[in-house]
């Protein structure tokens, strides 16, 4: 009797477990990322709150960039960012030397 | 008798005739110089007007260059920069071993734009940014070779203000006369907001761009690099845009104001064939966005 008991049970258990291999989702396929490459680096403008909209000042149904962003006014941080543009530009011994390494034609 | 009726007649009707001609030539030559008198009093101010409107023809090297700074810091203010000092160098130099090549020397200077969008933007005097997204979505860096180019051409050649000028010359060359006549202390931001305003909603003439893309392909061959890193770029743009699951913002302010993808792949694809070999350097391109 407790064999039969038994048997009961471990069919039950087996049953079971069939049903929710049925039921259950395939595993998802991963998406493939739009690009492959990823630069982890945060934007000097980028705040908490812009963080989580990465497409800040982007209309969402045109996808072009919003009157918000345009009334955006440049500050005395911005323009000393751009100085430092002009100021860290490569040397032409740095950019000739670059030429060099990668193979390309300097003249 | 009757014949000399119809005689006296005809004489009255033709010297009537001969009468009314000749006040009305009189009223027609009158009305000729009258015209002839306002042309000439109007000559001067036509002249002027050239002069005033050849003068504002195109900026000054320093107008140029103080229009560019505040527009890229406007640009940065809008986007944020990314803050990396070896990626900037790296993007640096590769804009600046193509910029070598450049149909006018400015002082090239290229930074990276904080945003998630992708696209690339030329400013006058030089100043040449690429967005982020753009970099992420290269594979190489005969492709940053092959955009850093597209954007050079479009600030050597002046692209933008030409564009603009052509567009609303009365309103802009008035606008320009006022402001410098009162030295407006305002003038340079002004025009910078004018000038972003604009390159983000007007679309250039599909010459400018389609002379860009084959200009600045060609250039990015001459300084060494492979000629169709532009293509190759836009090729992949163009199916990730085809993905279902791709945001339309992704493209949707590039797409706006540029040619098609399809429109410019067919356009480079002439000019790849057959072409010269180059460097496609996707090892340091990597190496560099790390």
């Amino acid at each position: 009797m407790r064999y039969i008991w038994a048997l009961v049970a471990v069919s039950l258990a087996l049953a079971q477990q069939t049903s929710e291999k049925k039921t259950a989702p395939p595993p998802a396929k991963k998406e493939e990322p739009l690009f492959k490459n990823k630069i982890g680096m945060k934007s000097s403008e980028q705040t908490k709150e812009s963080a989580s909209n990465s497409f800040n000042g982007i209309d969402p149904k045109t996808g072009k960039v919003d009157a918000k962003m345009h009334a955006a006014t440049a500050t005395a941080a911005h323009t000393e960012k751009v100085k430092k543009m002009g100021e860290n530009r490569p040397t032409e011994p740095q950019v000739m030397a670059f030429i060099k390494e990668g193979g390309l034609k300097a003249e | 008798m009757i014949a000399k009726r119809l005689l006296i007649l005809l004489t009255a009707a033709g010297l009537s005739a001969v009468g009314l001609f000749a006040q009305f030539g009189g009223i027609i030559n009158k009305a000729k110089a009258k015209i002839d008198k306002a042309n000439e009093k109007a000559k001067p101010v036509v002249t002027r007007a050239e002069k005033a409107a050849d003068s504002f023809g195109t900026w000054s090297p320093e107008d140029e260059q103080e229009i560019g700074e505040a527009s890229a810091a406007k640009l940065i203010a809008m986007f944020g920069a990314i803050d990396n000092p070896k990626l900037e160098q790296y993007v640096n130099l590769v804009g600046n071993a193509v910029a070598r090549r450049a149909p006018r020397q400015l002082p090239y200077r290229f930074g990276i734009l904080g945003t998630e969008i992708v696209g690339a933007y030329a400013l006058p005097g030089g100043f040449v940014f690429v967005t982020k997204t753009a970099l992420e979505a290269m594979n190489s860096e005969s492709e940053l070779a092959g955009v850093l180019a597209h954007e050079i051409i479009h600030a050597a050649e002046r692209h933008l203000e030409t564009e603009i000028r052509g567009k609303k010359t009365t309103a802009w060359a008035v606008e320009e006369g006022k402001a410098r006549a009162s030295r407006e202390p305002d003038f340079i931001r002004k025009r910078a907001d004018t000038l972003l305003k604009e390159m983000f909603d007007m679309q250039l003439s599909k010459d400018k761009e389609d002379g860009a893309d084959t200009r600045g392909a060609k250039m990015a061959a001459d300084a060494g690099y492979a000629p169709d890193g532009l293509l190759t770029f836009l090729r992949t743009l163009s199916s990730v845009n085809a993905r279902p699951d791709a945001d339309k913002r992704l493209f949707g302010q590039m797409l706006s104001t540029h040619p098609s993808f399809e429109s410019r792949i067919a356009n480079l694809e002439t000019l790849a064939q057959g072409g010269p070999q180059g460097k496609t350097l996707e090892t340091r391109y990597k190496a560099a966005l790390k």
